[in-house]
């Protein structure tokens, strides 16, 4: 196939940067990042917090303040989003690429009921349909995202639900229009383990019903390996690393995305009496980033004179993996 | 060995109250009969998810909270019955660290002043506070330079860790610790976690380890209690609670832990449970977690005893096999 003739990917991320303007001066919160995802696929975004990756997220839906000046290309499905004018990206939002927020608790009207809700999403993209079509499509998603009873639950309000079915419900809304790509910003962080693994179970199965792409946005490492095909790794606003899952796992290039696996305690562990990895020093705030690689004075391979002076550019490790890493380029004799 | 801490049939309850006239109709059991017993230099981990009650426990331990009934013994001192100078000088044998570091230091205190409070209030290292704090800073991996500064110039990891000077300030020999590292990002929770297992072997001292991660809490525990709706489900050392565990709930809770390795997470099978937890106002009879329990039977109609089989203790009348 040629490179004409390949379908554009589901989304396109390139360059991307996101600046604040501030009393202080300019804030480069978001540095010359570039992913793909394509069709299909589960791309897992892993970082702590501070590494800009929820500013990805509200930077593809066109969702940044007023004072954040964004550069690059974010394209979905060949579409150019950034610069978009408003009416299009809110006919997009929801009916090609939805947002499923954090905290559901604060993401639902608590004054409307959770069928009202997901019929006015549905409405919001379709005019057609009729009341009694709505609230049965309405029965139809909570079914589908497992809430039990969906024919008298479709008429609760927010706070009769429980935590996990709030999620449940929210996801149930975002995923009404069947929208292509689905961004989840932390979807399971405010929930137990228990409640998380059903949340993530439904997650799977609209993603396999629907054929959709899912960009997962976690601190959790395990989520990640249990859930995405592809990893990008981020660091103080930075892409350090983007992998297929088990290369970035078991091949790890990067040594930020070392450094954060070693010092991960294990639930099989074999060997307690170890004390665990810990990396160095702390991620900088936007405003002390220092110059080079944003991760040098952490970095245990750090090579002077290099990585403290030069922003290092990507560096191909293999067919689907690649590291944005000095010192990484160099043991791979690259320049 | 005397057990620093015993903790004998611990219930807190809360009144419920309805109506208009908000009179009192009823009761709910936070805590429903907890007995445990922990040894110098040894933590248990208390684990459950949110509303099992672990955290109502570590509250009691330390007299935040006044239990219902049942009883916490310091070095075999039922804590309940001491005259209120005994009250103090126990209190110093058992301290808490928040969960939130972010909330729990006075912002307008100085790190110094967050630290050395204990030391006043107990007129300890009189005219000394100052190297003494400074000592203290320096057990957690602080510089004496951090004294004079406030809570919101310190990293997360830096306040943890002025929180665990502070209830280390009067030399305690239990620190419950509830949640210390779920606010804090992985690679700074690594530092915190490793310099609590420093301090526990340089002075001896029995953690509580209350958390809902159960990779951390395997990480950091001797022995683990599972908590479900008020009660222990089960209780043994952390090895077998990990490879072997016995009670469904636990069984149902290690599946759900996600796991850093893609391998692993591909070849594992979950068990989903059904439905949600009950309401604690309306706890199904007998074994709460039978309304989600796949091996439930007639004989869960009673509420199953916490039974010892060596050295594991199970609640559940349909135990995995050991």
């Amino acid at each position: 196939m040629t490179a004409e003739s390949m379908p554009p990917p589901m989304l396109e991320v390139t360059a991307l940067s996101v600046t604040f303007r501030s009393r202080e001066g300019d804030i480069e919160a978001l540095r010359d990042v570039s992913f793909t995802i394509a069709s299909g696929e589960s791309v897992g975004v892993v970082g702590e917090s501070g590494s800009g990756k929820s500013l990805t997220s509200a930077a593809i839906m066109g969702l940044l303040p007023a004072n954040a000046i964004v550069s690059g290309s974010v394209r979905l499905l060949g579409q150019e989003l950034l610069g978009a004018k408003e009416s299009t990206l809110r006919d997009l939002r929801g009916r090609r690429m939805a947002v499923i927020a954090q905290d559901a608790l604060t993401a639902l009207n608590p004054v409307h009921t959770v069928g009202a809700q997901i019929a006015e999403a549905i409405k919001v993209h379709d005019g057609t349909l009729s009341k009694a079509q709505l609230r049965s499509r309405a029965i139809e998603l909570l079914d589908l995202v497992g809430i039990p009873q969906p024919a008298s639950r479709v008429d609760n309000y927010p706070h009769e639900f429980s935590g996990g079915m709030r999620q449940r419900a929210l996801i149930a809304m975002c995923v009404a229009n069947e929208p292509d790509l689905v961004i989840a910003d932390e979807p399971t962080t405010a929930l137990d383990v228990t409640v998380q693994a059903q949340v993530l179970d439904v997650l799977e199965r609209i993603q396999d019903r629907t054929d959709s792409s899912l960009m997962l946005i976690t601190h959790d490492l395990g989520v990640v390996a249990g859930v995405a095909d592809r990893v990008v790794v981020m660091y103080s606003g930075s892409l350090v690393e983007d992998g297929d899952v088990d290369s970035v796992f078991y091949d790890t290039a990067h040594p930020y995305t070392r450094g954060l696996l070693a010092s991960l305690p294990r639930l099989d562990a074999r060997d307690r009496s170890e004390p665990l990895y810990r990396i160095p020093g702390f991620q900088p705030p936007p405003v002390q980033r220092p110059h080079g690689c944003p991760f040098h004075p952490r970095c245990d391979i750090a090579i002077a004179g290099v990585c403290d002076v030069e922003t290092p550019t990507v560096h191909v490790i293999g067919p689907s993996h690649q590291a944005t890493c000095h010192a990484i380029a160099r043991q791979d004799g690259g320049s | 060995m005397m057990a620093v801490l015993e903790v004998r049939d611990l219930v807190k309850e809360y009144p419920v109250r309805s109506g208009v006239l908000r009179r009192v109709t009823g009761s709910v059991k936070a805590v429903n009969g907890v007995s445990f017993t922990l040894e110098r230099g040894r933590t248990l981990g208390l684990v459950g998810e949110t509303g099992c009650g672990k955290s109502t426990v570590g509250r009691c331990l330390v007299n935040l909270i006044t239990p219902t009934s049942g009883s916490v013994l310091l070095e075999g001192r039922d804590v309940a019955g001491l005259s209120p100078a005994d009250l103090r000088t126990a209190r110093r044998q058992i301290q808490l660290v928040f969960q939130d570091p972010y909330a729990s230091l006075d912002p307008r205190q100085t790190v110094e002043a967050i630290v050395g409070e204990p030391l006043q209030l107990h007129g300890l290292a009189r005219g000394q506070e100052r190297q003494r704090t400074a000592q203290l800073l320096d057990l957690v991996g602080l510089s004496a330079s951090l004294l004079d500064q406030y809570p919101h110039e310190l990293s997360g990891g830096q306040r943890q860790r002025v929180g665990i000077a502070r209830a280390l300030a009067l030399e305690p020999e239990v620190i419950v610790l509830d949640e210390p590292v779920s606010a804090l990002d992985v690679s700074v929770q690594a530092g915190v976690l490793n310099l609590l297992e420093e301090l526990q072997q340089h002075l001896n001292l029995a953690y509580v380890f209350i958390a809902h991660d159960l990779s951390v809490v395997r990480h950091v525990s001797h022995e683990v209690a599972v908590m479900y709706l008020g009660r222990i489900v089960e209780h043994v050392d952390a090895d077998r609670l990990y490879t072997s565990p016995r009670h469904p709930y636990t069984k149902a809770l290690l599946s759900a832990v996600p796991v850093p390795d893609p391998r692993v997470e591909r070849s594992r099978q979950r068990i989903l449970l059904e439905g949600d937890l009950p309401s604690p106002l309306d706890l199904p009879q007998g074994c709460a977690f039978r309304s989600r329990c796949w091996k439930q039977t007639d004989a869960c109609s009673t509420v199953p005893r916490l039974v010892d089989d060596a050295g594991h203790a199970v609640a559940c009348y349909h135990p995995e096999p050991a």
